[in-house]
């Protein structure tokens, strides 16, 4: 038991330690304000039909709670997510492979170190929904319970829930990060979806949504019978005018639906539980390969050392085009041959379907493809160990810095070739600027992210929420003008592509200071 | 070629320091940095690279201040750290060419100086297979060619020979005499015995500080007629290593041969040549 808390601190330690967890903490208060709209705002967050409550503290804090059990769990998976790669890449699991410790404490204690992250990040968005009831709903009396109650019984079953789905797919999928993300974002949704629209379906309502829900519906029936009362998730844009204000009181819950809020307790700890029959105690089949590959190498000779013509000069040169040549060809080649046979495919897909269905939809989902070359454009020395050769090199800042970037920008623009041809072919001048401009602006935020957080999480988490609201036509993530094409929108992303890249730079100078 | 380090001083936070007002001068030649973890010798390493800034001091190299123009030095720099990885998705000639270009190197006669290299470092067979299948020593070796690219005027080495077999030490160990002709060469390293058979001078570092710059002779001498070698049964050992500043010791069936350093021996005991590993620990532990 010692030994599991030790390990469980360590690595709860770790995370909440890292500068990285700062950067979270400060957008989760940020989100945690946007849950519960100001009252001039014009958006909604829960809603049922046209009624939304007044600001008490059973409205709030149920509304807070619920929006937390979703978005936590989606946000919370990248977080937490890769704390067995982290293992892998740091060579720390090769020490645990080979210590006392066996798979099922090791994955318990992931667990629970992946769940305590995520609580401490709720204790946060609890706080900011305290203060967000002193700010809008003082009017009302003050009740904690309606705050923690909620907190306790719907969202932290979901976090125990999403800690073992990740790890389930870290120890299936240990390397292919970004088949994870994929195949948790669709688990994801497709929960979210199952669990809004199916009725009395508390077992498979992982999020926990439903019976609170249904008991807030029902308090709105019994004032205002026969209304739609349909429930709405989400950042709502809009409507705010409309809505009809009721009083909902605190919510009791009932026990059955504490027994199901307990299953997915009881569900997430069997699921490691099994897992630790499956898992592969770092004795990775890649890792195998390569020891092998360097075995069977032809290396009988031992080095010589024996250099002739040692003093023979080579040329002063302050070429950038060597450097963008090999910068272009580890992004190409940090990519999986199906992501590029994929991206290959899309490319020619622009050719052939409507133009605007290319830009709106394969341009930002080819971008997408490219997460992992470009995620960590700016911090891969640190990954690899080669900071530094890179901070002894010539002009490292003017130099490496400006390659990395005109690389992925080039990345970036080679993907949307096709489109841009046909742009160009149609004279549409503008949407070509608005392409080009997205491929800067990805990429300066990708950088941005690296440099300021020195991880590529944060830009990842970002890149999917944007891909997921560019399918859904958002407005506001349109980057590469496929919803906007007024001047004011592509001076706009002038101004921040430029702010991007002098935040980057700045940061990254200082970084070498 | 001369690089003057004037009263370099590194602080992290309020009063922790990791070089303290560090003065030395380097010329031509192989110069051995010696000392315990934590005396200074990779942060005095990282500030002469221009990785890392002094908090306060002057690095001159031909007169020309490598703090305010760290470029000056990089130009001429072939710097080996202690702990580095490489590219994985590049092969050996691709990584060295882009290490080339990041010292700003490059034109016609690049590819046959890599080639050159590589053929050194006996990975010319190799060269085109990317560098996630390399094993630790063979990487090592990559990092040996690397710092030798642009022909550097200044080379450093953090622990170079980590991960070679013994019979590449000693052809590393020529290597780096026959460098050190035209050249000021840094070399840092725990095996005493790699900085003895090579270095020109030998500086001891302790603490942030340096304790002693000279000839490996002259460094001798400071304990010469101190070293004594005498026989320690099993039971006394302890005993005797918490009351004497013991080199080394070695087991001879129940007992053991131990080798240590005194400024009062007993009559009977006839001192032993000593080495420069001797005076190290002599220094290190006064």
């Amino acid at each position: 038991m010692f030994r599991l808390r030790s390990i469980i601190k360590g690595n709860y330690l770790e995370y909440i330690r890292s500068y990285s967890f700062l950067i979270t903490i400060a957008v989760s208060l940020y989100v945690a304000f946007s849950f519960l709209p100001a009252p001039e705002a014009n958006y909604s967050t829960i809603r049922f039909g046209n009624y939304t409550g007044v600001y008490n503290a059973s409205w709030i804090g149920f509304v807070t709670a619920v929006m937390s059990s979703v978005f936590l769990s989606l946000f919370g998976f990248f977080l937490i997510n890769g704390s067995v790669k982290k293992d892998i890449d740091t060579r720390i699991g090769h020490i645990i492979g080979s210590s006392r410790i066996s798979n099922a404490v090791y994955l318990l204690s992931k667990l629970a170190s992946s769940f305590l992250i995520l609580f401490t990040i709720l204790i946060f968005i609890l706080i900011v929904s305290v203060i967000l009831f002193f700010l809008y709903g003082k009017e009302h009396s003050f009740q904690l319970y309606d705050f923690v109650i909620p907190y306790l019984i719907i969202v932290v079953p979901s976090l125990f829930f999403v800690a073992s789905f990740s790890l389930l797919l870290e120890v299936f999928l240990t390397k292919k990060v970004l088949i994870q993300y994929v195949l948790f974002l669709s688990t994801f949704f497709f929960v979210l979806f199952s669990s809004t629209t199916k009725e009395n379906n508390f077992v498979t309502d992982v999020f926990g949504i439903q019976y609170p829900a249904k008991v807030v519906e029902q308090q709105i029936q019994e004032m205002h019978q026969k209304e739609n009362t349909k429930l709405s998730i989400g950042f709502i844009s809009g409507g705010r005018d409309m809505d009809k204000i009721v009083t909902i009181e605190s919510i009791s819950f009932s026990t059955k639906y504490l027994l199901a809020r307990l299953f997915w307790v009881i569900i997430a700890i069997v699921l490691v539980y099994i897992l630790s029959f499956f898992f592969h105690r770092f004795n990775i089949k890649e890792g195998q390969n390569q020891q092998q590959n360097s075995l069977e190498r032809p290396l009988k000779k031992t080095a010589k050392f024996q250099l002739r013509n040692l003093a023979q000069t080579v040329e002063i040169s302050a070429k950038l085009s060597p450097l963008i040549y090999a910068e272009v060809m580890m992004l190409l080649r940090k990519n999986t041959k199906w992501i590029l046979v994929l991206t290959f495919c899309g490319m020619i897909t622009m050719i052939f379907v409507p133009i605007s269905i290319s830009h709106r939809y394969i341009l930002p989902l080819l971008w997408f493809l490219q997460i992992s070359a470009w995620s960590d454009l700016a911090s891969k020395d640190e990954t690899y160990r080669t900071h530094y050769f890179v901070a002894s090199s010539y002009q490292p800042l003017q130099r490496l810095f400006i390659a990395r970037l005109v690389a992925g920008i080039l990345l970036a623009l080679f993907v949307a070739g096709p489109l841009l041809i046909r742009y160009m072919f149609s004279l549409d001048i503008m949407s070509l600027i608005n392409i080009i401009f997205g491929a800067l602006f990805i990429v300066m935020l990708a950088v941005f992210f690296d440099v300021l957080t020195k991880s590529k999480k944060f830009f990842e988490i970002l890149f999917f929420f944007l891909i997921y609201s560019n399918m859904n036509l958002v407005p506001f993530a349109d980057y590469f003008g496929a919803i906007h094409s007024t001047t004011g929108y592509t001076v706009s992303m002038l101004v921040l592509i430029l702010i991007l890249f002098s935040s980057s730079y700045i940061l990254k100078r200082k970084s070498y200071e | 070629m001369q690089l003057d380090i004037k009263n370099i001083t590194k602080k992290y936070g309020s009063n922790k320091f990791g070089l303290r007002d560090y003065s030395i001068n380097i010329s031509t030649g192989i110069l051995g940095l010696l000392g315990p973890n934590g005396a200074g010798k990779s942060t005095l390493i990282k500030i002469i690279s221009t990785i890392n800034k002094p908090t306060d001091g002057e690095i001159f190299l031909n007169d020309k201040n490598i703090i305010k123009r760290p470029n000056h030095i990089r130009k001429i720099l072939g710097y080996l750290p202690q702990d580095f990885g490489v590219y994985p998705n590049l092969n050996a000639y691709e990584f060295l060419t882009y290490i080339a270009a990041m010292k700003g190197v490059g034109g016609k006669g690049l590819r046959s100086k890599i080639e050159q290299l590589l053929e050194g470092v006996n990975l010319i067979e190799v060269a085109k297979n990317h560098l996630n299948t390399y094993s630790g020593g063979m990487i090592q070796r990559i990092g040996i060619a690397q710092a030798l690219l642009n022909n550097p005027k200044i080379l450093i080495f953090d622990e170079p020979t980590v991960g070679l077999d013994p019979e590449e030490r000693l052809r590393f160990r020529d290597l780096l005499s026959e460098l050190a002709n035209d050249r000021i060469i840094i070399l840092s390293s725990h095996i005493v015995s790699d900085i003895e058979t090579i270095a020109d001078k030998v500086a001891i570092m302790k603490k942030g500080s340096l304790i002693v710059k000279e000839t490996q002779n002259n460094i001798i001498k400071l304990v010469e007629g101190k070293v004594f070698e005498t026989v320690v049964s099993k039971d006394n050992i302890p005993n005797f290593k918490a009351c004497n500043n013991v080199v080394s010791s070695y087991r001879i069936q129940n007992n053991f041969r131990v080798r240590y350093i005194t400024e009062r021996p007993n009559k009977n005991e006839q001192a032993v040549e000593a080495t420069l590993e001797d005076a190290y620990i002599y220094l290190v532990k006064n």
